[in-house]
């Protein structure tokens, strides 16, 4: 049997059958294949060319909606806004738009260094969420939104009424709950933190928010090594989610597992570069580690983010502490 | 004579003709005009900051007609006038007035470069000044034949232009701002501050006007849209700044007040200047300054009343700053950015004026991520993620 292919005992090589010179090229074959090229070349030519023209290896956002949570995601509130708006033009009715509208209002505001600007911008992401609540009573994320409002202006109790008739009324929803939580921890209520997330896990074994708060309600009651498995269930569904790495470094640092907490750090800082607080960590673990390069440079970076002058002058004494000590190294 | 027929002169003469015709265009393409071509023409001369792309064979355009061509661009050494004895290099720019209806007077009429849009070659920008209403056309009242007639070159309106105003403005701000920034508010940092934005409002609109050139249908709106929101961006923010600025010459004010209490005049005028640039009083402030107008009536009581009152409106003006002293910072901050993004766009475009046609796709400086941890601990439900696109 002829193998199709050449071995390396074979005394000849095979010769293909377009090789040596007993078959010549037809002269209608290279005709037929000029005139194919030049009938095929306008027809690729112009399904080339939109591919050229867009953008490559990006697929476009076409609906206002969309664009919104893009730039959202990205952090360009002014963008993201813009296209809410725009989102409300075409479809008034589109309450997802309206209620994604409300919290990059707030956003904007949290950037927003101008009291009566911040205050513009707060009070129309509040009305905008209680047109939501007044208008559709299963909007649960606006009333949930507006009962956080509640609490961050002092009145507490009403606000923890209001989140725990909102989980009577949507037993299967975590969202109340994880407000509800949110509110106790921000009370100093650790235990009953932990008990509402709990019952909310249930609901929503890998929800990032969920496990994120479980990890700070632990932390709040001085477990940090129940706090850590939390932040890293939150990491196992989400592995970029900044808050759960933050977290988990911190936690892990306070375990001793300092190791684990630079690398933490470290994979933060490639998500995001200028995070100064997991710079202070990283600065933190490199010096338990021995490891006064990588602290200078991390204390650096928080160095360069720091206004206040007790903290620079703090920072500069642990900076001239690391290069005394790294003069005498080199001595 | 030789016996030729016919065809052969025939033929010849269009040999001839046709060497004519091609030596015509060959001197026309080369911009050499011709003795015999030549049109009636008034040789003008600019000495310029800065040539950009132009060359001899370049237009001379007013009101964006066409009226004469650039004959000539050459470094020209003229005494320096900050240092006697001394010369520097100029640009000199000769260019010709060729249109026969143009009417210009040489003390009033100025030339700029300018640019029609930012992938075009400069030209030079003539403004032809105000004549007489009786004033022939120059190229009937000049002679051709005399020294080239010189002209005050003004600042264009080409990308150059606009940087190199808005350029040193940018640097210069961003240095008293940050100066304003760390707290030190003299009165030697508010008049640089007031010298600047002044300056920068030129640049401005300016930057504005040449970018208001372009086409706003054309892919180009990818960059000029944004550039024009930086610009209005800067423009309020600069009248956010004025604003804080006018509170902010109280302090200037604290020295006046204190000269006040000699004399009532000195009262007088002092609650006038106050009540001139203060915008936006308390109702406590303009009580303060009735109290300080109406003390002024009564020469007995008023240097009774000129401390207590003074005092007032002293503590009165330092709280007004002391309130507003956070909206001044974020004023200045927007600024800052604006400034600095502005300024980095003019020079990407100019780097790379494709970018106006493939438009620019680097995030501005002010583009921060979100702050997930926001929205978890503070118990807010999360957005709605993206919808399937239709």
């Amino acid at each position: 049997m002829r193998s199709s292919t050449n071995r390396l005992d074979s005394p000849t090589p095979i010769a293909g059958p377009l090789r040596g010179p007993g078959l010549p090229r037809n002269p209608d074959q290279a005709g037929v294949a000029r005139r194919l090229l030049l009938a095929v070349a306008p027809v690729l030519s112009l399904l080339l060319l939109p591919a050229c023209i867009s953008e490559p290896g990006v697929t476009p956002i076409r609906s206002s909606f969309n664009q919104g949570v893009y730039h959202f995601q990205q952090g360009d509130y002014t963008a993201a806004a813009s296209a809410y708006r725009q989102a409300l033009r075409n479809d008034p009715d589109d309450t997802r738009a309206r209620f994604n509208l409300a919290v990059v209002l707030e956003a904007q505001a949290r950037r927003t260094a101008m009291g009566s600007e911040r205050l513009a911008l707060q009070d129309q992401a509040a009305e905008l969420y209680a047109q939501l609540a007044a208008e559709n009573a299963s909007h649960t994320r606006a009333a949930v939104s507006l009962a956080v409002l509640k609490h961050e202006s002092g009145q507490t109790d009403d606000a923890l009424a209001q989140l725990e008739s909102l989980i009577d009324a949507h037993p299967n929803d975590p969202t109340p709950a994880t407000a509800l939580a949110a509110v106790l921890i921000d009370t100093g209520n650790a235990a009953g933190a932990r008990d509402t997330l709990l019952d909310a896990r249930r609901l929503d074994p890998g929800s990032v928010t969920v496990n994120v708060l479980l990890g700070d309600a632990e932390m709040l009651a001085n477990n940090p090594a129940a706090a850590a498995t939390a932040y890293q269930t939150a990491l196992n569904t989400q592995p970029d989610n900044r808050a759960a790495l933050l977290a988990l470094a911190r936690a892990q640092l306070i375990l001793g597992e300092t190791a684990d907490a630079l690398g933490t750090a470290r994979r933060l800082l490639i998500l995001d570069p200028d995070n100064t607080p997991a710079h202070a960590l990283a600065a933190d673990a490199a010096e338990t580690l021995n490891q006064p390069e990588a602290a200078v440079f991390h204390l650096w970076r928080v160095r360069d983010a720091t206004t206040d002058p007790k903290t620079l002058a703090r920072i500069n004494n642990r900076l001239a502490g690391l290069y005394r000590g790294l003069l005498s190294e080199l001595r | 004579m030789p016996p030729y027929s016919r065809s052969e002169i025939i033929s010849g003469l269009f040999v001839v003709l046709a060497v004519a015709v091609f030596a015509l265009f060959a001197f026309n393409i080369i911009q050499v005009d011709l003795p015999f071509t030549r049109d009636k023409a008034i040789p003008f001369t600019a000495d310029l900051d800065y040539a950009a792309t132009l060359a001899p064979g370049d237009k001379v355009i007013f009101a964006g007609k066409e009226v004469g061509t650039v004959t000539d661009i050459r470094i020209k050494a003229v005494p320096d006038p900050d240092n006697p004895g001394r010369q520097m290099q100029v640009i000199a720019a000769d260019f010709q007035i060729t249109d026969p209806t143009l009417r210009l007077d040489p003390e009033t009429a100025t030339v700029s470069v300018g640019q029609i849009g930012l992938l075009s070659r400069h030209h030079i920008e003539l403004d032809p000044g105000t004549s007489a209403a009786d004033a022939p056309p120059i190229l009937e009242s000049a002679d051709p034949s005399a020294p080239p007639i010189v002209l005050e070159a003004t600042m264009g309106s080409s990308i150059d232009a606009v940087i190199a105003q808005a350029g040193p403005a940018f640097q210069r701000i961003a240095n008293v701002l940050t100066k304003i920034d760390d707290g030190i508010l003299s009165e030697r940092n508010l008049d640089e501050v007031d010298q600047t934005l002044k300056n920068l409002e030129d640049a401005t609109a300016l930057a504005t006007a040449y970018l208001e050139q372009a086409n706003p249908d054309g892919v180009s709106a990818q960059v000029l849209q944004p550039a024009k929101q930086l610009l209005t961006r800067a423009n309020t923010a600069i009248d956010e700044l004025q604003e804080r600025l006018a509170e902010v010459t109280l302090t200037e004010a604290e020295t006046l007040l204190t000269e006040a209490t000699t004399t009532v005049k000195q009262i007088r005028e002092f609650a006038q200047r106050i009540d001139t640039e203060v915008q936006e009083r308390t109702p406590e402030f303009r009580r303060a300054l009735s109290r300080l107008s109406t003390a002024a009536e009564n020469i007995d009581n008023q240097i009774k009343s000129v401390g207590t009152d003074a005092s007032e409106v002293l503590r009165l003006s330092q709280t007004v700053l002391a309130e507003n002293r956070p909206e001044l910072a974020e004023s200045i901050r927007r600024l800052r950015r604006s400034m600095t993004e502005a300024e980095l766009l003019l020079r990407k475009v100019r780097a790379n004026p494709a970018r106006l046609i493939f438009g620019d796709d680097e995030k501005l400086f002010d583009v921060d991520q979100t702050d997930a941890g926001w929205l978890i601990r503070t118990g807010r439900a999360q957005p709605f993620e993206q919808r399937d696109e239709e």
